[in-house]
């Protein structure tokens, strides 16, 4: 029998990170600074701990929430819950109906754990489902890393020729400690357009991140001849784990294979961190079989999430919800 | 390129069978002789082969077809379609409208190899959905078996307990070579007035037997009065097995006769080479029994890629949800 407890603000703002830490399945989204960052959109981060009969956490959950008309609540936890998982039971779900203090109650959570049958036999049996319209691909590429030479040697042939190559151009890779967002917004802008994308990240987004989260922030740019930014990528790391944020190439950069190089450069940077877990943040080889391909030849093997899971207090809730999202998916 | 194409019945069931086993997720719901066994329930058992640009097998499907009036055409693989996922493609659908004669046709299929978020991607891609009345929960417990000894220290301790108390039946155990149905209707009739569940019809059984007989195991107990009080059968083919049927009167009930019958079909599929149990199904929100019954024989629980349908229509897809959830079972 497990008890959950919601954090106060105060309260999780002292210890939230560390108790996170214990958790083997911890990652960036569940991070007090991720809710913070998520909070400047209208969100509202609740924060809950599992406690075991000997006042053990045993489990813990950061999710975001959302109030619409007629009090219906939206409850979407990135990354979370997380620790044991018997945990995330009727006492979970009961104790989110009354923190959101509604009875109209949709939530979704997205675990980052690696897939096991098991746990998700548990998680079915505990009345979540699999959201029949997922945000993501439920699958990524990760990095196992121990030092530089061994990720060096993980990497295809043609992966390493194209670093190489993109050595010998006429530009240079560095750290960026004060990504400038007028900045990084136009190297998106040229990626957008070039590829037909909606916006990836609007400046206000942009902002939030690099300032809410900047202590966990690692990020690099690509400048070319006469100091213009050809492309740039940021991670996030959390203990020993770090988590691709964001990633484009302008197309002068597209030319010089400036992705390669920033890649590699990050990554060795996590390794100095003391990173072993390099989470490329999803692909989908179905219908981005460029972008997978290009992160699988970095040495990277296929992880797949025990992934995106709903519940609510009404099934019409949950059917209306997943219409909502599948019209209108992103922004959660 | 890959091109789906009809196998005709000519080519008759060693080949059909042949071929389907050389698929690592084969299963005995797309065997030749369970399409003759639905055919005895109206449907019309279709079998197609996908091939490569090099002309070789791919992937394979048995699908049941049956016809509605003006000309509707339900389409239900169980089990199916078998191999390269990435050839259940448009390519299937087409070839599935041109078998149908039919420009209205709602296909579901029921893919029994293990989930994978990558499978499901393919499938979303080739515009495969869930169904949102499913017939089945997608979950299986699954038995790895080696030795008999690996079984036994797979058990849970309840498990094992009960296994103890049927012990004295052990003698009463054995292989049913010529299984009668007079008998085995007479415990499910037992067991139904004990315990209220719906069994199988003799038609099903006679049919089950008929068609499938080679395929089928069958152990049963014996009481005081060499009356039957309980048995189980399962369906074997390659390496792998699949509860079909198991039934007890409360006497044997009441001296935990599955537990022994389950343990001697075990024995018996461990010599014959089996590898893959698969317990036939299981709702993780069901009963708790089951679940702890199935789980204590040291099985682990399998989510199957399972159920996902396509139709030329959405209205005809509704609407074929619409009556599965009406009347479920019969597919």
């Amino acid at each position: 029998m497990v008890n959950w407890q919601l954090l106060s603000e105060q309260a999780s703002a002292e210890t939230w990170d560390s108790n996170l830490l214990q958790m083997p399945d911890y990652n960036i989204f569940q991070t007090h600074a991720w809710g913070r960052h998520r909070s400047n959109f209208g969100w509202t981060p609740l924060r809950l701990i599992a406690y075991d009969e000997g006042n053990n956490a045993t489990a813990m959950l950061q999710v975001m929430m959302r109030r619409y008309p007629g009090n219906i609540v939206l409850l979407w936890g990135p990354g979370g819950p997380v620790g044991n998982i018997d945990a995330w039971d009727d006492s979970l779900r009961e104790a989110l109906v009354q923190v959101a203090q509604s009875r109209r109650v949709y939530c979704r959570i997205s675990s980052l754990r690696a897939y096991r049958s098991e746990d998700a036999f548990i998680l079915a049996a505990c009345s979540w489902t699999r959201c029949s319209q997922p945000l993501n691909s439920g699958l990524s590429l990760c990095l196992e890393l121990s030092n530089e030479e061994q990720y060096l040697k993980g990497m295809t042939k043609n992966w390493r020729y194209n670093l190489n190559r993109a050595k010998r151009q006429e530009q240079t890779v560095g750290l960026w400690e004060e990504p400038d967002i007028e900045e990084v917004r136009k190297v998106y802008d040229s990626m957008e357009e070039l590829k037909g994308l909606e916006v990836q990240h609007t400046a206000k987004d942009l902002l939030s991140i690099f300032q809410v989260c900047r202590d966990n922030i690692i990020a690099y740019c690509c400048l070319g001849e006469s100091g213009e930014v050809l492309g740039l990528k940021a991670c996030a790391v959390f203990g020993e784990k770090a988590m691709d944020l964001l990633a484009a190439n302008a197309v002068e950069g597209r030319k010089t294979s400036a992705s390669y190089w920033l890649s590699a450069t990050v990554v060795a940077h996590a390794i100095k961190m003391g990173v072993t877990h390099y989470d490329l943040n999803g692909v989908d080889p179905v219908a981005n079989q460029g972008v997978f391909k290009f992160k699988k030849e970095m040495g990277a093997h296929l992880l797949e999430y025990l992934g995106e899971w709903d519940w609510s207090t009404s099934n019409w809730l949950k059917r209306a919800f997943n219409w909502a999202i599948m019209k209108r998916s992103g922004g959660m | 390129m890959i091109t789906w194409q009809p196998i005709s019945d000519e080519t008759g069931p060693g080949d059909w069978n042949n071929s389907v086993l050389l698929f690592p997720d084969y299963n005995i719901y797309q065997t030749y002789a369970w399409g003759q066994h639905r055919e005895d329930f109206g449907w019309q058992p279709l079998r197609l082969m996908a091939r490569d640009e090099e002309n070789r097998p791919v992937a394979m499907m048995q699908v049941m077809l049956r016809r509605y009036p003006g000309n509707v055409v339900l389409l239900w693989s169980p089990g199916g379609p078998v191999g390269n996922i990435e050839a259940w493609n448009e390519n299937l659908h087409q070839e599935l409208v041109r078998q149908a004669g039919s420009g209205k046709v709602f296909c579901r299929i029921a893919s029994r190899r293990a989930y994978q978020t990558k499978d499901v991607l393919h499938l979303k891609a080739a515009s495969w959905t869930k169904p949102a009345q499913p017939l089945n929960s997608g979950w299986t417990m699954l038995l790895e078996l080696v030795d008999e000894e690996g079984f036994l220290n797979g058990l849970s301790e309840g498990w094992r307990r009960k296994l103890d108390r049927s012990q004295k039946l052990e003698d009463s155990i054995s292989l049913w070579e010529k299984p009668e149905l007079e008998a085995m209707l007479q415990v499910y009739d037992a067991m139904e007035e004990y315990e209220g569940l719906e069994v199988h019809s003799r038609e099903r059984l006679q049919s089950l037997f008929r068609r499938c007989g080679e395929n089928i195991l069958v152990f049963r107990c014996l009481g005081n009065n060499d009356e039957v009080i309980g048995f189980r059968a399962c369906a074997r083919w390659g390496d792998k097995a699949w509860d079909l049927l198991g039934a007890a009167t409360p006497e044997g009930r009441q001296a935990c006769v599955s537990y022994g019958l389950t343990r001697a079909m075990l024995n018996h599929c461990i010599k014959l080479g089996i590898k893959h149990y698969d317990l036939s199904g299981i709702d993780p929100s069901g009963l708790k029994w089951v679940i702890d019954y199935k789980k204590g024989t040291g099985a682990r629980p399998l989510e199957y890629l399972g159920e996902w349908e396509w139709s030329t229509s959405n209205w005809l897809k509704r609407g074929a949800n619409w009556a599965i959830k009406k009347k479920g079972d019969g597919l």
